[in-house]
């Protein structure tokens, strides 16, 4: 009998031949994928090695602006996440690696990547040059800072950058500001004696309707000796030196307080000489007592911070970061990460040689002389 | 257990059994009922144990789960092709045979003799959807003193809907052959209120009301059941005719439309959009596989199949694909499902509110979903008719359990579980690059999966019905990007209420049929 229709329903035979050829595809799909994800890749340049392994690199920035480098080639293209970016495709090996962006500091490192395995790194950009945020004991109506008699010279406002409108007032140009109960606060609490602040308390009277502290601020020059604890993580100065400890639990401890390699040497030339004396005895066949094994890795539990060959005046973690450091030093403020693998990466964010420090939740507030201000290390916050 | 109203002489032999309208297992006894329990837990566990174990493997054994995911994505890229493939063959097809002359294609036929029996169950659906369900059906391309028009009441409703029946009838009752009214009681002991009960009453009343006083036989009566919400396309009876009188075993066979859920579809929101037509494209893929297929939601089937069986199963919700399940199980095994690749319209599931709409959708698939009720009678009834080929039990059990296990778990496995070896995995895989790539890979699948999505948003532009005045040509672009969204309402809508259901029919808290609000603007 005729049909009405051209159109046929789909035969038994076309959808057979649809459905094994969907299985064969996927039978060949599936190892060829699988072994991708793995590491593997087809090389046809190599004619004796067709197959080669790969690993990969992990590297995080603060900076979603800041640019990645592998071996002085840009990454492009592969950001995971806002501030990650993961690089396939790897070859086994030392590989340098930096990060950089417009008015920061780079941060470089050479690590080495191992097949099938992806190497970690957390990278930090500080601005190349200070940026700060004024606290003036007078502001005008619309918020700036408003200096009275001060010298425009001194070393803050000739060192730093602000994207304040600062008012310098004089006898000739004088200028009504109104008290900036955030500098009475902090001179408050920058007084070094008792009697000092008392005497402060009195004159000013203060309303923390605009300005409090979230927390006990973490005061600068009189705790330099303790010993300063984030989660998991305590950094303590003994002696002139200053170290980290890892106290958590061992499946916790951070990726770079580990190290893929076992041997004395492979681990000396992928990471450098002082991580090996970290994690052996002195004698090169010993682990340390410190050293534990985890998986395919060694770990210490302690880590020396570099301190550029200077006197630690004050120390404490980056607020909000517990992988970095902040030191006062005799030339100046630094940021340190604790990541020593190859080296550690120092940024000064403040030269000076008479500062004092405080931290105040996530803000790090310092005196240069007579003057207060903020400094500012969030690229975000840098832009506003 | 409710017994079919019918003569128990006239019912086909397997149809006599006392468990042959089984509805859960608490109607059974003994070892029966056992039976009957397993087979009911059987397919929450299945998809419960798939989702806790993909889990525990993802903690466990990070690496197998990797593998197994990659596997799994591969696998959803292929099944994708494999379906879209189907969905635009069906779409040529339905778009051919709305192109076609069906009048003139059964003029060679002599069918003067076959009623056409239209039930049209009905709760307290507005008159605008009644009388806009009639006024199509006034509009068809066929004789009309061969349609006998069943509006189906319930006495539950209330007075109003018995007002709004007799004012149809008073309305359309002289445009057709016969117009009856019925009302099924409320309460009637062994019954769940819905649609089962109401369609089965309805039947019984036409046949000692009209087909036996009229002299009609059973065999030349072909009953077609609608929503109520159904707008028939004019040639809907001379399409069904042709299959009827062309098909090998007529009376051994059901006809299944293609139910486009698209009256409203300009009113509806995105969500019921993307909802609405998953689900006419899921049919449409079906008619391409009439071996996988039941009977859904509006579809046609002989009185005399009917009859030979007790009419719809009146003590369970999902008595649209059940009546085909009894039917095949009935003539074991010598039953069949034939695609019309012809449409009827219904409704998008919208509601005045978009919360409302949401609540409505979940609610109705849930309804859908409970269809997981099947599984333990077919599978129950396998093993007690072994007349069916063990050829076809086995492969229509494997294609049910399929089915519902992968209605459930591969939405979720693939939009949520997928990540969770990454979450979830050793300290040892996250150093990998697997661990890395995982992420990648799946989503770079997807994104090739979605591909299947665009030949969707296509596929639903050409059967949009026109644009209403006050619509902008803009909205056909909201109404091809709206495809974005299914993956959420793949897991929304499809397997959460699907988990929902099968949990509830796992636990023993069975569900009792809910009528889906219809409206109009």
């Amino acid at each position: 009998m005729q049909s009405p229709s051209q159109l046929e329903p789909l035969s038994r035979r076309q959808r057979r031949i649809i459905f094994i050829l969907s299985i064969l595809l996927f039978l060949i799909t599936v190892p060829l994928l699988v072994f991708y994800a793995i590491g593997y890749r087809v090389d046809f340049s190599d004619a004796e090695q067709n197959i080669r392994t790969v690993g990969g690199m992990y590297v995080s920035t603060e900076n979603p602006d800041s640019e990645i480098f592998i071996n002085d080639e840009p990454v492009e293209n592969m950001r995971l996440f806002q501030n990650a970016a993961y690089i396939q495709n790897v070859s086994a090996g030392q590989h340098q690696v930096h990060v950089q962006g417009d008015g920061l500091t780079t941060w470089v490192k050479e690590l080495p990547v191992y097949s099938h395995l992806v190497t970690e790194a957390n990278s930090f950009n500080m601005p190349a040059s200070s940026t700060v945020r004024f606290v003036s004991p007078q502001i005008n109506d619309l918020g700036n800072p408003v200096y009275d008699k001060v010298n425009e010279s001194l070393r803050p406002f000739v060192q730093a950058t602000t994207s304040q409108t600062i008012i310098f007032a004089t006898s000739s140009n004088p200028v009504l500001g109104n008290v900036n109960p955030e500098f009475s606060f902090l001179e408050t609490i920058f007084a070094s004696t008792t009697e000092d602040r008392a005497l402060l308390a009195q004159k000013e009277s203060f309303t923390p309707d605009r300005f409090s502290f979230t927390a006990p601020p973490v005061f600068g020059t009189t705790t330099a000796s303790s010993t300063r604890v984030v989660g998991d993580v305590a950094l303590a100065k003994e002696g002139a030196d200053l170290f980290v400890y890892w106290r958590g639990d061992k499946s916790d401890i951070p990726f770079y307080f580990c190290v893929f390699s076992s041997s004395y040497e492979t681990i000396a030339s992928d990471y450098g000489s002082h991580v090996v004396e970290s994690i052996f005895s002195t004698s090169t066949s010993t682990l340390a007592t410190t050293t534990f094994a985890k998986n395919n890795q060694l770990c210490r539990t302690q880590i020396s911070i570099d301190r550029k060959w200077q006197s630690v005046i004050w120390f404490e973690f980056m607020p909000g970061e517990p992988s970095l450091v902040l030191l006062q030093l005799q030339a100046g403020i630094y940021v340190v990460e604790i990541d020593d693998r190859s080296w550690q990466n120092v940024q000064q964010l403040y030269a000076g040689d008479n500062l004092t420090m405080l931290i105040n939740g996530q803000q790090i507030f310092v005196r240069d002389g007579d003057i207060y201000f903020e400094l500012l290390t969030d690229p975000l916050t840098i832009n506003n | 257990m409710s017994a079919p109203k019918t003569n128990n002489q006239t019912l086909l032999p397997y149809a006599k059994r006392e468990d042959f309208h089984v509805g859960r297992a608490t109607e059974l006894t003994g070892r029966d009922r056992r039976l009957y329990r397993f087979l009911e837990i059987l397919p929450g566990a299945a998809s419960w144990i798939t989702l806790i174990g993909m889990l525990a493997l993802s903690n466990f054994a990070p690496f197998i789960a990797a593998y197994f995911i990659i596997g799994f994505a591969i696998y959803w890229v292929l099944k994708t092709a494999f379906l879209s493939y189907h969905l635009r063959y069906n779409w040529k097809r339905l778009r051919h045979h709305l192109s076609l002359d069906w009048a003139s294609l059964i003029e060679r036929f002599e069918y003067g003799h076959i009623y056409q029996v239209i039930i049209l169950p009905f709760y307290k659906e507005p008159e605008a959807v009644v009388d806009a369900t009639l006024a199509s059906l006034d509009a068809v391309n066929y004789d009309k003193k061969n349609i006998i028009v069943v509006l189906a009441s319930e006495e539950r409703a209330g007075l109003d809907a018995q007002d709004l029946a007799v004012q149809m009838k008073d309305k359309w009752g002289s445009e057709f052959g016969k117009f009856l009214i019925t009302t099924h009681p409320a309460d009637v002991p062994g019954e769940m209120a819905g649609k089962g009960s109401n369609a089965a009453y309805a039947a019984e009343e036409v046949r000692t009301k009209i087909l036996d006083p009229q002299g009609i036989r059973y065999n030349h009566a072909l009953v077609s059941i609608f929503d109520i919400d159904t707008i028939l396309y004019p040639d809907y009876f001379n399409c069904l005719i042709w299959y009827f009188m062309t098909c090998e075993f007529p009376l051994k066979s059901s006809f299944q439309p293609v139910p486009i859920f698209n009256n409203n579809i300009w009113d509806a929101p995105a969500l019921a959009r993307v909802v609405a037509m998953s689900s006419t494209f899921w049919e449409m893929i079906q008619q391409e596989r009439p071996e996988r297929m039941a009977t859904f939601s509006s579809h046609s089937v002989s009185f005399q199949a009917l009859y030979e069986v007790g009419y719809w199963q009146k003590n369970m919700v999902s008595e649209d694909s059940r009546i085909y399940w009894n039917l095949m199980i009935a003539n074991n095994g010598d039953y069949r499902v034939v695609p019309l690749s012809y449409p009827v319209s219904m409704d998008a599931n919208a509601a005045d509110t978009l919360w409302q709409t949401v609540k409505n959708i979940y609610k109705q698939h849930q309804r859908w979903t409970y269809g997981v009720e099947n599984f333990a009678y077919i599978v129950y009834h396998f093993s007690k008719n072994k007349t069916i080929p063990l050829r076809r039990r086995a492969l229509i059990t494997f294609q049910q359990a399929e089915g519902y296990w992968s209605l459930v778990t591969n939405p979720i496995m693939l939009f949520i579980l997928g990540w969770a070896p990454i979450f979830l995995g050793t300290q040892a895989f996250h150093q990998t690059v697997l661990s890395y790539n995982l992420p990648l890979m799946v989503r770079d699948l997807l994104s090739i999966a979605m591909f299947g999505l665009v030949v969707s948003a296509i596929i639903s532009l050409t059967m949009l019905p026109p644009r209403p005045k006050d619509k902008s040509r803009f909205k056909y672009i909201v109404l091809a990007l709206q495809w974005v969204l299914v993956p959420i309402t793949m897991i929304i809508f499809s397997a959460i209420p699907g988990l929902h259901s099968q949990t509830r029919l796992m636990l023993g808290k069975y569900m009792g049929f809910w009528v889906t609000p219809k409206t109009r603007k």
